[in-house]
């Protein structure tokens, strides 16, 4: 607890920095933001008009899945590792990383937000998407998507009032330093007083507990059987689904906590505040996850490499020699293991240590966990289950401007919660 | 099930009679969802329960909580009709 309360009371001011001072270059920044935003409304706007015919995704020929499950996966992944760290944070005492733990929380929210809005544009018809409530009591005895709409409501939920509550003596601080935004504070700070720390601080303790274990039974659990309870399609029915996409978003998190971190350290002059022995142990963390995804790529291929339907077997030529080789190879190599190699030895020798190495490490780490996702949901779904032939799958220009809009409308959210509220925990002045 | 499979590929029946049969038999079938909730939310029910009523007592934030829970939950379910509707609006119906 003494360093939490050194962070609080020494450190007040150069942590308000995000909300006080805002440049010409924020301004630029938002205006590109707004303009790909732009852009994606534009796409998208075809695609619901047009239909998903305007995509490359196909059926029976082709994938029916595509970039934007990719995506959604990606999004989901990101979002659970983001809030394990805040809740590692409480449970274990590791308040050397406590300035790290909102911007694990807010990537968090903005995550789920993001793979909510990923799920709505790969419906072909998004104007029926209450029937997911309305059907929902017919449908939850059965299907895997009932569930995972069941558990990303219950995470989203539990993880915002989580980031509220804790967030809320900072919000008191903000309100008389900012009274220009006290109309925004005002509202989340209803009831408040200034006893309830105890109680909150017990509270966050228990919570935490409750999110690690729905990240379990969400990043390990209900996603992975949306595609590993599909019995009949090779390179998705498997057991190893759950641990493997909850490794994934791990890692893919823990590294988008260091990519995001170290922006802010660069942007805000935050050196002091977010330390190179931050980097260093989420690094540390980062190469063995990856290492351990490594460990599972490889069990799973083996395995389909043996395995009775030969299906597998087709589906594991793909990505080692087949038409996803030229990705599959260079993520393996370049995207995981180089990186989480160098991990390993600036863990083993201190002096080789680079925050710079980390942050360029921990930015390929999340490329490739994304191309992962990729790998995970195409090649599995060209190859056809009744006798059509092959397809193939090139996403249009309208599915990658949509991807890219949608991470455009992810970065403009969390710029804007930076310039609103204290992305680091304040002092108690 | 293997049945049904059988008189899918039998064609003197009508299809979509068999089709239908399926998907009735299939979806009023379906309890394992409930048992894979319930593994799921009991223990965060649980967890949920401690962290509002374990020490030191308050009620006051525990309220709040749970008032946040319901808005939020409301809300995404208010925000998915509302986006449902206004889609309607430019999907072609």
């Amino acid at each position: 607890m003494d360093r939490r309360l050194r962070l609080r009371g020494t450190e007040d001011e150069p942590l308000l920095r995000s909300l006080r001072h805002t440049g010409r270059t924020f301004y630029v920044f938002i205006a590109a933001l707004l303009i790909i935003m732009g852009w994606f409304l534009y796409a998208w706007y075809i695609q619901l008009t047009q239909g998903l015919g305007v995509s490359d995704m196909r059926t029976p020929v082709g994938a029916a899945w595509g970039v934007y499950i990719a995506n959604f996966v990606f999004f989901v992944g990101i979002a659970h590792g983001g809030i394990a760290l805040a809740a590692a944070i409480r449970l274990l005492k590791l308040y050397k990383y406590l300035p790290v733990a909102r911007i694990g929380e807010v990537l968090t929210v903005i995550s789920i937000m993001m793979a909510g809005l990923s799920i709505t544009i790969d419906m072909g018809r998004p104007d029926r998407i209450f029937n997911i409530v309305m059907y929902w009591p017919q449908r939850v005895g059965w299907s895997s998507l009932s569930w995972d709409v069941t558990v990303i409501i219950i995470y989203f939920t539990l993880s915002t009032a989580y980031l509220w509550l804790t967030m809320r003596k900072d919000l008191v601080l903000c309100s008389t330093k900012f009274p220009r935004l006290a109309w925004i504070y005002k509202p989340l700070l209803v009831g408040y007083r200034a006893d309830e720390e105890v109680k909150i601080e017990r509270m966050a303790w228990w919570l935490s507990i409750a999110i690690v274990f729905l990240i379990v039974m969400l990043s390990g659990g209900v996603v992975p059987w949306i595609f590993g309870l599909l019995p009949s399609r090779p390179g998705w029915f498997s057991a190893l689904a759950g641990p493997y996409f909850l490794t994934a978003a791990l890692g893919s998190a823990f590294a988008m906590v260091i990519v995001i971190a170290f922006i802010l350290r660069r942007v805000y002059n935050w050196q002091t505040q977010i330390g190179p022995a931050v980097f260093k142990g989420l690094g540390t963390f980062l190469g063995i996850i990856t290492l351990f995804y490594i460990y599972l790529i490889l069990a799973e291929q083996l395995t389909m490499n043996y395995a009775a339907p030969i299906a597998e077997l087709l589906i594991s030529e793909k990505l080692f020699t087949g038409e996803f080789a030229p990705i599959f190879w260079p993520m393996l190599v370049l995207g995981f293991f180089a990186p989480a190699m160098m991990f390993v030895v600036q863990t083993v020798r201190s002096e080789w240590f680079s925050v710079n190495r980390t942050f360029l490490a921990a930015i390929i780490i999340s490329v490739a966990f994304w191309i992962k996702r990729f790998l995970i949901v195409v090649p599995s779904l060209l190859r056809p289950l009744l006798p059509f032939p092959e397809g193939t799958y090139d996403p249009s220009w309208l599915e990658w401007s949509i991807v890219v809009g949608v991470f455009a409308i992810a970065i403009l959210l969390y710029t804007l919660f930076l310039k609103i509220f204290p992305i680091v925990e304040l002092s108690e002045e | 099930m293997i049945d049904l499979l059988l008189r899918l590929t039998d064609s003197s029946i009508p299809v979509d009679a068999v089709a239908a049969e399926g998907a009735a038999e299939f979806s009023g079938s379906g309890t394992i969802g409930f048992i894979v909730l319930a593994i799921i939310i009991g223990p965060v029910v649980l967890l949920t329960l401690a962290a509002m009523f374990g020490a030191p007592r308050n009620f006051r934030i525990p309220g709040l909580f749970v008032g946040s829970v319901i808005l939020l939950i409301g809300g995404l379910v208010a925000s998915l009709a509302v986006i449902g509707r206004l889609l309607q609006f430019i999907v072609p119906q």
